[in-house]
């Protein structure tokens, strides 16, 4: 059985459209990596399957229910990061947890959750103190009371420094290992590469591309993009680059072209630009970004099309 | 029982806020210096001669209506117009319901918690009013003084339904404000008018004349659906109740051989019941079909 599945939803609000006739399936037991530029329609997704919006069209189903109709026994399953969420000011840390476990019967230690997300000392404080990191790991507690099936995570690492997000990460896999199946949205590569057995990419509503990690990374190269400026720009360099193996994408923007490619791939890229005419007057080279991977599925997605 | 939840969190939350004690404070000083300023006004008359004053617990309720009818309401609609609607706006709404809470329960929790609020500022002022009473009046009636504090808690709760029930249509804070203003504009501030309005269409003139009972004294008369109009303000109802529970010996509406069972003071606890369901009824009839 699919832990969660949508089909066919579309989300307008008036005349933007958020989510466009997606379907998504995330199996029972993965790490499913929902990624995507902020504004692609990830919350709306969890927003969808938490029944905070509802759908203009489609259905989606968590653990099997409606999540509309049965709203209420999914998030006794299940548990939830919201992005954008606030603390209650005047509550503690214990509080709070305290508040989720009441909620859901649980009947968990408040205090060894807060332990365990490394914020014992903020058990007695009053929340509205909280760092924000220290308020994701507050709500990460809380997403774990009950030992959910699911865990459905929106941005979890937003407010979290580099320590703290290789913590959350050991915490998602302990969760998977336990056999929660976990569904967390990012815009950030690293961080769904790191820990996912699969990814979903969205782009303005649509899913462009679902891979496993590794299909991911063939697809954008071994990780690096090239940004080449030449004197000036023609169709014939164009084609000469994107001839070049290795290659898997090319844009323009006037005379600067990026593409993404393998790093062997390099020299011969400066080579086919010199010898279609042109002059390189500047280059340079980064580390794939989520970009070079959208970059990638889509410039596929054209050629499949 | 998800909303008995909410309603422990809210007041707990509640609990630590300056609000509530500022709230506290400013019912034991109105109430018991009410109670109070009552004792030097009554001394007053009897100085200049009027006849037998005596301090009496009914005439602090009387004298107390008034004033209560207007600060229950307001402290209540304070406390409650951003209730929802701040929880959405700010995303404290995002965990309580990614939590397995409906939005049904949101609305009771809230009301219930925001009005047990409420109801521990009043009570703690009510018994601050008891020991002057107790202290300095002549008369107490146990009775009559526990029945007003029973009508000031359910205003309080009616105006903490009504509260939280406008909050739940908007999750706008802003305009949460401007919706609890205007209610308490419309129902407390225009609608004596409005049966005024009324009659005017009716019978072509602005008030009803006054008429003289047999021992003078002066009362309106008017048809039963005017005053019933009337009553409809949840302020009226609330006096209206509470003078009906409180004073047998008071001459009712003159104007009728026999009281119409809409003119009652059962019929005003309805209204006033009506209110504190009708209200966060509509309230979650928007909320559960808003996106958040």
């Amino acid at each position: 059985m699919a832990a969660i599945e949508l089909s066919g939803v579309t989300k307008r609000y008036g005349d933007v459209t958020a989510l466009h006739d997606l379907d998504l399936e995330v199996r029972d037991g993965e790490i499913y990596g929902f990624l995507g530029p902020n504004g692609a329609g990830k919350s709306t997704t969890i927003d969808i399957l938490l029944d905070f919006v509802r759908p203009t069209a489609g259905s989606a189903t968590v653990l099997g229910h409606d999540s509309h109709a049965d709203s209420l026994s999914i998030r006794q399953r299940i548990g939830v990061l919201p992005e954008g969420f606030h603390v209650y000011e005047r509550l503690t840390g214990r509080q709070h947890v305290e508040f989720a476990i009441e909620s859901k019967g649980a009947n968990d230690d408040p205090d060894a959750l807060l332990e365990r997300v490394g914020i014992p000392d903020a058990a007695d404080r009053k929340a509205g103190g909280f760092s924000k990191g220290m308020q994701q790991r507050l709500a990460l507690a809380i997403a774990l009371v009950g030992d959910p099936e699911i865990l459905i995570l929106d941005e979890p690492s937003t407010g979290l420094d580099p320590n703290g997000a290789r913590e959350m990460r050991s915490i998602i896999t302990e969760e998977a290992n336990r056999g929660a199946t976990v569904f967390f949205s990012s815009h950030i590569l690293e961080q769904v590469e790191a820990v996912c057995d699969r990814v979903g990419i969205l782009k303005n509503g649509q899913l462009v591309a679902e891979d496993t990690i590794r299909g991911l990374r063939d697809a954008a190269g071994t990780g690096s993009s090239l940004t080449v400026t030449v004197d000036e720009l023609s169709a014939d360099i164009l084609a000469a680059v994107e001839d070049v193996p290795g290659v898997s994408g090319v844009s323009a923007d006037g005379d600067t072209l990026t593409v993404s490619a393998e790093n062997a791939a390099k020299t011969d890229i400066l080579d086919a630009v010199e010898s279609a005419g042109g002059e390189v007057e500047d280059f340079a080279t980064r580390e794939a970004s989520l970009d070079d991977v959208f970059a990638a599925y889509t410039n596929d997605e054209a050629v499949e099309a | 029982m998800s909303w008995a939840a909410i309603a422990r969190k809210d007041f707990r939350d509640a609990a630590r806020s300056k609000a509530l004690w500022g709230l506290t404070v400013l019912f034991v000083l109105f109430m018991a210096g009410f109670a109070y300023l009552f004792t030097l006004l009554q001394g007053q008359g009897q100085g200049q001669g009027q006849s037998d004053a005596v301090l009496s617990s009914l005439d602090y309720v009387s004298f107390l209506m008034s004033p209560v009818a207007l600060l229950v309401p307001i402290t209540a609609l304070v406390i409650t117009h951003k209730s929802i609607a701040g929880e959405v706006e700010s995303g404290s709404a995002k965990f309580l319901l990614s939590l397995p809470h409906t939005r049904r329960d949101a609305v009771v929790g809230k009301v219930v918690g925001r009005g047990s609020v409420l109801a521990a500022s009043i009570g703690v002022g009510l018994v601050a009013a008891l020991v002057v009473v107790l202290a300095l009046y002549d008369v107490f009636d146990a009775g009559v003084f526990l029945t007003f504090a029973v009508m000031t808690v359910l205003l309080g709760f009616v105006y903490t339904g009504i509260g939280v029930g406008l909050s739940a249509t908007t999750k706008d804070s802003g305009r949460a404000t401007i919706l609890a203003a205007g209610f308490f504009v419309v129902f407390e501030v225009v609608w004596g008018f409005a049966s005024n309005a009324l009659y005017y269409l009716v019978e072509g003139s602005f008030s009803p004349p006054f008429a003289q009972a047999a021992d003078g004294t002066p009362y309106l008369d008017a048809p039963g659906w005017y005053f019933f109009v009337q009553r409809l303000s949840p302020s009226e109802a609330f006096a209206s109740a509470t003078q009906w529970f409180t004073d047998s010996t008071a001459t009712f509406l003159p104007a009728f051989d026999t009281i119409p069972f809409y003119l009652t003071g059962w019929a005003s606890l309805v209204i006033l019941v009506a209110w504190v369901v009708v209200v966060p009824a509509a309230g979650f009839y928007v909320f559960s079909r808003a996106d958040l």
